[in-house]
């Protein structure tokens, strides 16, 4: 006898673990209203079940039978839970559930009767009733039609992982806002899970794109409530569906930065070509301003001309020349441009002018005679520059004048012609260093001399002279050597 | 007496002798310093009236200056007449024989068909003997600009000093040298 009962004992012990006992906390009060002009119809196990329309809540909450077929414990204590496998019923599709249950009855506009019917009905259906209707008498009577309020229901949760929609550009210049509307109309639901850059105004996302990382996550707008279940040995299980599941979707905006180019050419040729051979458009430096006139940078140009302000963000600029390249003015032009995402790079083209003098050169012939100087006409100049290129060439005028322009550089003046019997000048160097400047220059020509020789015969071109020294030196050398010899 | 006379000639004959030798090696300097300067792109040189004459086969290469009056400078250097354009005629002259500023004195070894080089600023000017001929000092015609592109260089023929030798030339190209 002691032998059965230690082996019954050992018996419980060894199979404890494997029973299960739902102890639960009974935390939660369940009751429910009649109303008694409602028949609720659930056809299954191939027969129809009616019972009157029961508005269940717990603790005071909608909350809806999930496990048809079972009767519920009116005005007792449930325990509660968030998992639905701590319940009797195990799997269910559970978000099908809560989005039913949250949509049903009690969600905002849903206070009609009606809509706890129809998400009663949906829920029945989904836990495997293959049919559902109500009538207002037990037996026959009429069908009360809650069509409207089932497809209500489905619709808004059909929609619920509808999430967010934007038609965004390919990329963003940093600093932009804008505003986008979301093209599903969904947005007012959502609410800015992460993203320090985004927020949301109705059915419009307004952004501010950053130098960083432009990812932003939208979700469900969530109130701090979730779907509990109710369960009790030997009783339904009940479901409260104040907010179905988490629900949210990432995004990401592609950023980029501006770029303000000074293109510098030069303003006669239209063209990067310097007019003269010693300027250059290289070295010109421009100065790079924000909206309120406050130096951001300044950069010089290559020897392309080419100047880039780069990694500009969004807004608008003044660009002006602080000091020019060698050989040109400065502009004075001051540019006002916008960067932005529409106009990501903008150029400016900067024209430059050369500097440049006039020239003047008066060219006189000296007649110290009669004491005047007479202007020379139709004498031949070449100007050349300092690689010895021939530049321009011009010739004096009936006033001995020529009167040209210059831009920078340093030239030689060369006298190419002249009148039979007149000398040239010497080369004069010019030097154009200056803008606006005008240089005089005279230049006095004199008559050369006659040649004289002897009418009758070419010059003496013949020197034997020394030939002659030598030999009576050699004499001398001679007759001195005898005199010592003989005395 | 006789001796002491012999003595003071022979000393005045050594210094003049001695005079010549210096006045040579100044010559020859200057003319080198001239055409070095030349081709050095120095500006002491006067590129718009003198020349450089080059003659490799008698290794002469030396300036030429424009004869002023009386041709005194003929002395000291080749001398161009009148005309500075080598496109027209040019005439120059030299000494032959033995002292300084004798540049002229190999001229007679030149023969048709040799090289003479002339350079007038940034041009080189590359000549060919064409005519070897003599003429007396009296023919002036050879002065005149009758001929466009020829050079003349005249010198005292060794043989006959009433006599001067001409060597005609004409040109076969016209370069540009880079400065």
């Amino acid at each position: 006898m002691k032998k059965r009962v230690l082996v019954v004992l050992l018996s419980i012990i060894l199979f404890l673990p494997f029973m299960s006992v739902k102890a639960g906390n009974l935390d939660s009060y369940v009751d429910w209203n009649l109303d008694r002009s409602i028949f609720a119809h659930q056809y299954r196990n191939g027969s129809d079940h009616v019972t009157n329309l029961a508005m269940i809540t717990v603790n005071g909450k909608v909350a809806y039978c999930i496990e048809p077929g079972v009767t519920a414990d009116k005005a007792s204590y449930y325990s509660s839970t968030t998992n639905i496998y701590d319940t009797n019923l195990g799997y269910a599709n559970t978000k099908k559930l809560s989005l039913i249950g949250y949509y049903g009855y009690g969600y905002p506009g849903h206070e009609q009767r009606e809509y706890y019917m129809a998400a009663q009905e949906l829920i029945w259906r989904e836990m495997g009733v293959s049919n559902v209707w109500w009538t207002d008498k037990k037996d026959g009577g009429n069908i009360i039609n809650i069509d409207y309020y089932k497809n209500e229901i489905l619709r808004l949760v059909n929609n619920y992982e509808v999430a967010p929609s934007f038609d965004f550009k390919k990329e963003y210049m940093v600093g932009d806002e804008f505003s986008i509307s979301d093209k599903n109309n969904v947005l007012e639901d959502y609410e800015v899970a992460q993203g320090k850059n985004v927020n949301i105004s109705g059915n419009n996302l307004n952004v501010k794109v950053e130098d960083n990382d432009n990812s932003f996550t939208l979700r469900r707008k969530q109130n701090g409530k979730t779907t509990m279940y109710y369960y009790k040995d030997g009783y339904q299980t009940i479901g409260t569906f104040e907010f179905p599941y988490n629900y949210e979707k990432d995004y990401s905006i592609n950023h980029f930065y501006g770029e303000i180019i000074v293109d510098k050419m030069d303003d006669d040729n239209k063209s990067k070509e310097p007019s003269s051979t010693e300027a250059t458009l290289e070295g010109a430096e421009y100065g790079l301003y924000d909206k309120d006139g406050n130096l951001i940078m300044s950069k010089k140009t290559d020897k392309n001309g080419m100047v880039i302000f780069d990694n500009l963000t969004e807004d608008n600029y003044t660009v002006k020349e602080i000091s020019p390249s060698p050989g040109y003015t400065i502009s004075k032009t001051v540019t006002k441009t916008y960067v932005g995402t529409g106009t990501k790079k903008v150029t400016i083209k900067s024209y430059e002018k050369i500097i440049e003098n006039i020239i003047i050169i008066t060219k006189v012939l000296d007649d110290p005679v009669n004491k005047i100087c007479t202007p020379e006409e139709g004498i031949l100049f070449g100007i050349y520059d300092i690689n010895g290129n021939l530049v321009t060439t011009a010739k004096t005028d009936e006033k001995g004048l020529i009167t040209l322009t210059l831009p920078y550089g340093k030239y030689v003046l060369k006298q190419e012609s002249t009148i039979e019997g007149v000398d040239k000048v010497k080369d004069r160097i010019i030097e154009v260093t200056k803008d606006g400047i005008t240089q005089n220059i005279t230049l006095v020509n004199h008559k050369l001399p006659e040649l004289h020789f002897e009418e009758k015969t070419l010059p003496n071109t013949g020197k034997n002279g020394i030939t002659t020294i030598f030999l009576l030196a050699s004499l001398c050398f001679v007759g001195l050597l005898y005199e010592k010899k003989t005395t | 007496m006789r001796k002491r006379l012999l003595k003071i000639v022979f000393i005045v004959l050594v210094i003049i002798l001695v005079r010549e030798v210096v006045l040579v090696s100044i010559a020859r300097y200057n003319n080198k310093k001239s055409v070095d300067a030349y081709f050095k792109n120095d500006t002491s040189f006067n590129y718009k009236s003198d020349f450089i004459i080059e003659i490799p086969k008698i290794n002469l290469e030396s300036v030429i200056k424009k004869a002023d009056a009386d041709f005194k400078n003929l002395d000291d250097s080749l001398v161009y007449y009148k005309y500075d354009n080598y496109k027209e005629k040019l005439i120059v002259f030299g000494h032959s024989g033995v002292g300084y500023g004798t540049y002229f004195n190999r001229l007679d070894e030149l023969g048709t068909g040799d090289d003479v080089y002339l350079y007038k600023d940034r041009h080189k000017i590359s000549y060919e003997v064409s005519k070897i001929y003599s003429v007396f000092d009296t023919e002036l015609g050879i002065l005149n600009n009758d001929k466009k592109g020829v050079m003349l260089l005249i010198t005292c023929e060794k043989s006959n000093k009433n006599k001067r030798l001409v060597v005609e030339l004409t040109i076969n190209n016209v370069q540009t040298l880079k400065k």
